[in-house]
């Protein structure tokens, strides 16, 4: 079946009072006014309206929407140990910004640091099923200093190995499918020989959970020459830049002509980064219906489809990422239609 | 609004080093933020409000002064985010709901809806004013049209190229407007420029479009993004003066102005804006005496690393008066 899943990260503000209570804690915390817990209930609300938008939406596969993440490089290097987080800098084409790591030390994991979010998530989303997010080692890698001249091989392998205890812990609290965020790989394609020893390191042990590997910032399509390239169960693609102006009835050629018939895709296509709303029947017969026509799609083989924004909606007003959010689960009831 | 420039524009003392300057926002005081939220129930009226931002703004002048800087600036009482108050202002945009920034920072994106044009000055009453209470220059503040293109949702150009250069010509009329109405010194802050390094060539077309024929020292402010991968191209945009955030990255970019020479005037950011913590003096000394390694005293300004809008306004002040000790201190041994 195609299921519906938002990219990754999702507003955690809106315009309404009710939808600021993490922004007032933030700054209640700040200014010494509250106590942690009442900026962990905060975060719990708005992860809970997060997970509700997506629910009502008619997703099939909910994100937590990362409310908690003070951004997606600083939070999961926060949680590792020989790290420290240093300046702000702008995090890829977007005007938001992210605080660097600084790799000063032997890397490892300490303790859990996303189980419980995932735990929470798991509980609120309920019965639907929630896909726990990691910022991957090359990224990680990539976005932070490197002041021990490791070089960027042994400092990706070295994350890596500290990210497999967590995402094996992800996998005993419950998670069916661990998405590691890699957006570098688009933008550093040469990465991918050291992309895929970390994704080695990093899977090893997992027995029930899927891995997606999800790409974004960029057209990662070109990576599919070499498919061993692309460890994991899903591939994540920005396929609506992959297609371009051009026929994406060729991209999902490629992709029908590189990648194995049990290897999953999370096809990226609703724009997660402009304003502007497409319409279901505008995405479903640009992007999503040509791609499919040259997919083997499910009934007629074992892979997993999924259809995503291409981005996490955090760049967007929440009422347009509910907006989106409703696009997207309209395509995929096309879809279905069509490819049952 | 008074009008009180009507002699000769002030310029800095052509033999004075290492001038003190700051980059352009400042931190709003708690009662303006208070009449803001009052105006917006209605409590309050627009001239109500407009009061309180003109004291605010005299207030900030004299705080400047009282510090002992040399470029003033009108400290942007009157703004809430740099991209989405001249959206509100041109002809063209809508202003959507509130998306991050970074941490706990949100803002209105502005979005494009339609062509984009300048029908009217959008600040130059507020320079006006801000000069007249001062006999020191006073710097004018605008976004650039790269940053204002690549910080927008746009749902009508669908070319990034079109949309720059619109936003070019839109903020050249307004820069035109403030050189007329006395302005010497015109900062056009693009901190957008130093994200795509393919389409720095956009964005130095793009200020070409503003700074072309305008008879004004011109300064541009860049920071937070990936420098090596677009110096020394940088140098290429047309303005006299780059301020640049070199204390965020813990003078990481000073190697950069050694491998190729820093040809322009720098504004070196001698305290990061993002911290609670008060630099102390002898840090932000060691700071400029870091930069004069690179970029001589003739060619050296000292400011803060950005805007400072995000800190407090004690902690703002307590910055401010460590940077004006510590470049006196440099300027004694020069």
């Amino acid at each position: 079946m195609i299921l519906a899943a938002l990219h990754s990260n999702y507003p955690r503000i809106g315009d309404r009072p009710e939808e600021q209570v993490l922004r007032r804690a933030i700054q209640g915390l700040d200014r010494g006014e509250i106590p942690p817990a009442e900026l962990a209930a905060a975060e719990d609300e708005m992860t809970r309206r997060a997970i509700a938008d997506q629910a009502e939406a008619g997703l099939d596969v909910i994100s937590d929407g990362q409310i908690r993440w003070h951004d997606a490089v600083s939070h999961v290097a926060r949680g590792l140990a020989g790290f420290r987080i240093e300046g702000l800098l702008r995090y890829f084409d977007t005007n938001t910004y992210y605080r660097q790591p600084a790799a000063i030390g032997p890397i490892g994991r300490e303790r859990p640091f996303l189980v419980d979010a995932y735990r929470f998530a798991a509980g609120a989303a309920a019965p639907r099923p929630v896909k726990a997010i990691v910022t991957g080692p090359l990224t990680l890698a990539r976005l932070s200093r490197d002041p021990l001249k490791r070089g960027l091989r042994d400092l990706t392998l070295q994350i890596a190995s500290a990210l497999n205890r967590e995402v094996l812990d992800l996998e005993a609290a419950g998670a069916g499918l661990i998405q590691i965020d890699e957006p570098v790989i688009a933008r550093h394609p040469g990465d991918a020989p050291i992309l895929r020893l970390a994704m080695r390191r990093l899977v090893a042990g997992l027995t029930t959970a899927r891995v997606l590997l999800a790409t974004s910032f960029g057209d990662a399509t070109p990576l599919l020459d070499d498919p061993a390239l692309f460890p994991g169960d899903l591939i994540g693609l920005d396929v609506r830049q992959a297609a371009g102006d051009g026929d994406a009835g060729a991209v999902g050629t490629r992709l029908a002509g590189a990648l194995p018939a049990e290897t999953g895709v999370a096809l990226g296509i609703v724009d997660g980064r402009n304003t502007r709303l497409e319409s279901a029947d505008e995405v479903y017969e640009r992007l999503a219906r040509p791609i499919l026509q040259a997919l083997p799609v499910p009934g007629g083989s074992k892979r997993p489809l999924h259809l995503t924004t291409t981005h996490g909606l955090e760049f967007l007003p929440r009422d347009v990422a509910r907006a989106k959010l409703s696009v997207l689960a309209a395509v995929r009831d096309r879809a279905r239609q069509e490819f049952p | 609004m008074s009008d009180g420039a009507t002699s000769p524009p002030p310029v800095l003392d052509p033999g004075l080093l290492l001038p003190l300057s700051t980059i352009g926002s400042f931190p709003k005081p708690e009662r303006l933020t208070k009449a803001r939220a009052a105006l917006s129930r209605g409590e309050i009226s627009p001239d109500e409000l407009r009061r309180i931002e003109q004291e605010e703004t005299v207030a900030c002048i004299r705080m400047q002064e009282a510090l002992g800087l040399d470029v003033l600036v009108d400290g942007e009482m009157y703004r809430g985010d740099m991209t989405a108050y001249f959206a509100e202002n041109l002809e063209g945009f809508r202003i959507s709901g509130l998306v991050r920034s970074y941490g706990n920072r949100y803002y209105r994106k502005p979005v494009v809806m339609g062509p984009v044009r300048w029908s009217r000055p959008v600040t130059v009453e507020w320079f006006r004013f801000a000069q007249a209470q001062t006999g020191k220059p006073v710097k004018a503040i605008l976004t650039g049209p790269y940053t204002m293109m690549d910080w927008s949702f746009d749902d009508h150009y669908g070319s990034r190229e079109a949309l720059a250069m619109a936003l070019a010509e839109a903020i050249h009329q307004e820069a035109m407007a403030l050189v007329e109405a006395g302005a010497r010194y015109v900062q056009i802050d693009e901190p957008a420029v130093s994200v795509r390094p393919d389409e720095i060539d956009l964005a130095i077309r793009a200020m070409a479009g503003v700074t072309g024929g305008l008879e004004a020292r011109t300064i541009t402010h860049i920071c937070y993004g990936d420098f090596p991968a677009i110096y020394p191209r940088l140098l290429d945009l047309p303005v006299d003066q780059f301020t640049l955030e070199l204390s965020n990255s813990d003078l990481g970019l000073l190697p950069l102005f050694k491998s190729y020479p820093f040809t322009k005037e720098l504004g070196a950011g001698v305290f990061d804006v993002h911290t609670h913590a008060i630099e102390p003096v002898d840090v932000m000394q060691e700071r400029i005496r870091a930069a004069l390694a690179v970029v001589p005293a003739s060619r050296l300004y000292i400011n803060p690393d950005c805007g400072l809008k995000t800190r407090s306004p004690g902690e703002a002040e307590a910055k401010l008066r460590n940077m004006v000790e510590a470049t006196h201190e440099v300027r004694r041994t020069l």
